[in-house]
């Protein structure tokens, strides 16, 4: 008894929230705030998100990654998180559990993507031994081959966090909205989603899987238990977050681009973007407004203002026109480039477009 | 070259993990920060990047986050991210001032910053506020040093 008190005095402190079906984003927006704004050690579990969502890495496209007219056609949420990594879909069989750490709470962790996901690994070893195959493998928890664990990170210069979504259960249905990811692990073997996961559902309940990482963390840290009230005390109570939910607009932008470049306009991709960024440049300069930086194509916002600027009008100079007459003669079809504007036309209400443009 | 390659390879088939210890290399006109940014000075204006120890330790990067043109940067404080491995991490800067200028190349080559720390991974060009700041920077001995004990400790 003894030794295993001198054991734990001698462990950092780590707070311990738990949470069951809070929605992801709200969750997302805890997470953030804490991780850049308290001093403490916290490890978080939500136990099941309250609805169906999409959540991508901070860098993810959806044309390359989401199967949008789908996802439009069903209205599921699309989130984009804070941290890096790939696309799940989340549901009430989703158990998060989320990491922060400081520098000095995990000294032998160096702060690097590497060493952190390692020390993970270790976590979860420990949590499954004897249960199943469990590896760490190319940065996802699987049990032999069949990934049932995804993870993300964001590090500071002090700070990390490391957060996982489990599939406890997930719904088959659901995996039709993601398309098998461009940059995906070896081990993958472009297998479809059915085929790469697998449920911890058919290994322990909720509260086993739960219990146990929980024991697993108190044998490494002092556990203090704290309601999300309490959360309050510990970090900024107002945040500049940087997740948030995709607006139905981004995500018709995207598909519509998708489409449209991928209809033989005889361009690369990155080509494609260039000439956009010529079209936009060209609309703002024929409609007065200051030549400002075109923001980064890969947020996809590009087609709306091709649309509206090729249904405006313009005497523009023999230049500009000039430039217009190559896109289009780039574009090997008139009437799909006809046709591309008139569904984006359709699907983006002007007053949309003009609050999306900041106009 | 060949045999780094190899044994990494077998590593990742055998599963193991290799912490590669090599010698990052360092240019010797630039300064550095404890965070791993170098920064490269011609009299107030100021060229930053993260070191050939940093890319090699996040791994490929696969996304570069950047500042607006005209933020403005606090030494010590993060302006931007790099995302690797499933990771955003901070890239903080050596210097403060105003941000005159990012290499847009990173949009489409976010592997410029592990291919060419030093040059052609540029992340942000800076109009300094406080030259002074320079002074409390490594130089690049001292930063070599700095790398081996951060490596060895861990």
């Amino acid at each position: 008894m003894a030794v295993i008190q001198a054991k734990n005095v001698a462990a950092p402190l780590m707070n311990i929230v738990r949470f069951k079906g809070m929605p992801i984003l709200e969750q997302l927006h805890l997470e953030e705030r804490i991780f850049r704004t308290s001093s403490n050690n916290w490890c978080i579990i939500n136990d099941g998100t309250n609805a169906p969502t999409i959540v991508m890495g901070v860098s993810g496209k959806p044309s390359e990654l989401l199967e949008l007219k789908l996802v439009l056609q069903d209205k599921v949420p699309v989130v984009r998180r804070f941290t890096g990594g790939g696309t799940v879909i989340v549901d009430p069989g989703t158990i998060f559990v989320t990491f922060i750490c400081n520098k000095d709470a995990v000294p032998n962790v160096e702060l690097y993507p590497r060493p952190i996901m390692s020390w993970s690994g270790q976590i979860y070893e420990d949590v499954f031994r004897g249960i199943g195959d469990f590896h760490l493998r190319d940065n996802d928890y699987v049990f032999g081959n069949r990934k049932f664990g995804g993870n993300a990170q964001s590090i500071s210069r002090r700070r990390w966090i490391h957060h996982t979504s489990f599939l406890w259960d997930y719904d088959v249905r659901n995996m039709a909205y993601l398309k098998v990811p461009k940059r995906a692990p070896e081990y993958r073997s472009a297998r479809s989603h059915v085929e790469f996961v697998c449920r911890i559902k058919d290994y322990l309940s909720t509260s086993d899987f739960i219990n146990r990482t929980v024991k697993v963390v108190r044998n490494r840290f002092s556990l203090a238990p704290m309601q999300l009230e309490e959360v309050n005390i510990h970090a900024k109570t107002s945040f500049d977050h940087s997740s948030r939910l995709l607006t139905k607009a981004e995500l018709e932008a995207a598909f519509v681009s998708e489409n449209l470049y991928r209809e033989g306009t005889g361009l690369s991709q990155g080509q494609f973007h260039r000439k956009m960024k010529d079209v936009i440049r060209l609309s703002n300069r024929l409609n007065g407004k200051p030549e400002k930086e075109i923001q980064d194509l890969r947020r996809n916002l590009f087609l709306m203002l091709f649309s509206f600027f090729a249904g405006s009008t313009f005497e523009g100079a023999p230049k500009e026109q000039h430039a217009l007459l190559e896109l289009e003669d780039t574009v090997t079809s008139r009437r799909k480039l006809r046709s591309a504007v008139v569904v984006s036309s359709a699907v983006l209400p002007a007053r949309q477009r003009l609050d999306f443009l900041g106009w | 070259m060949a045999s780094r390659l190899w044994a990494s390879r077998a590593a990742s088939y055998l599963r193991l993990s290799v912490s590669y210890r090599g010698f990052a290399s360092v240019v010797k006109d630039l300064k550095y920060a404890d965070t791993h940014e170098w920064v490269k000075v011609e009299g107030t204006s100021a060229t930053i990047g993260i070191t050939d120890h940093a890319q090699d330790h996040l791994g490929d990067v696969v996304y570069v986050e950047l500042p607006e043109i005209g933020a403005s940067v606090t030494q010590g404080n993060s302006f931007g991210a790099v995302e690797s491995v499933k990771a955003t991490s901070d890239v903080n800067s050596p210097i403060s001032g105003k941000v005159v200028e990012v290499n847009e190349e990173l949009s489409n080559s976010p592997g410029l910053v592990n291919a060419s720390p030093y040059e052609n991974g540029w992340v942000i060009k800076v109009e300094m506020s406080n030259t002074g700041e320079v002074d409390s920077l490594m130089d690049s001995d001292r930063y070599s040093k700095f790398c081996e004990e951060e490596d060895a400790a861990h």
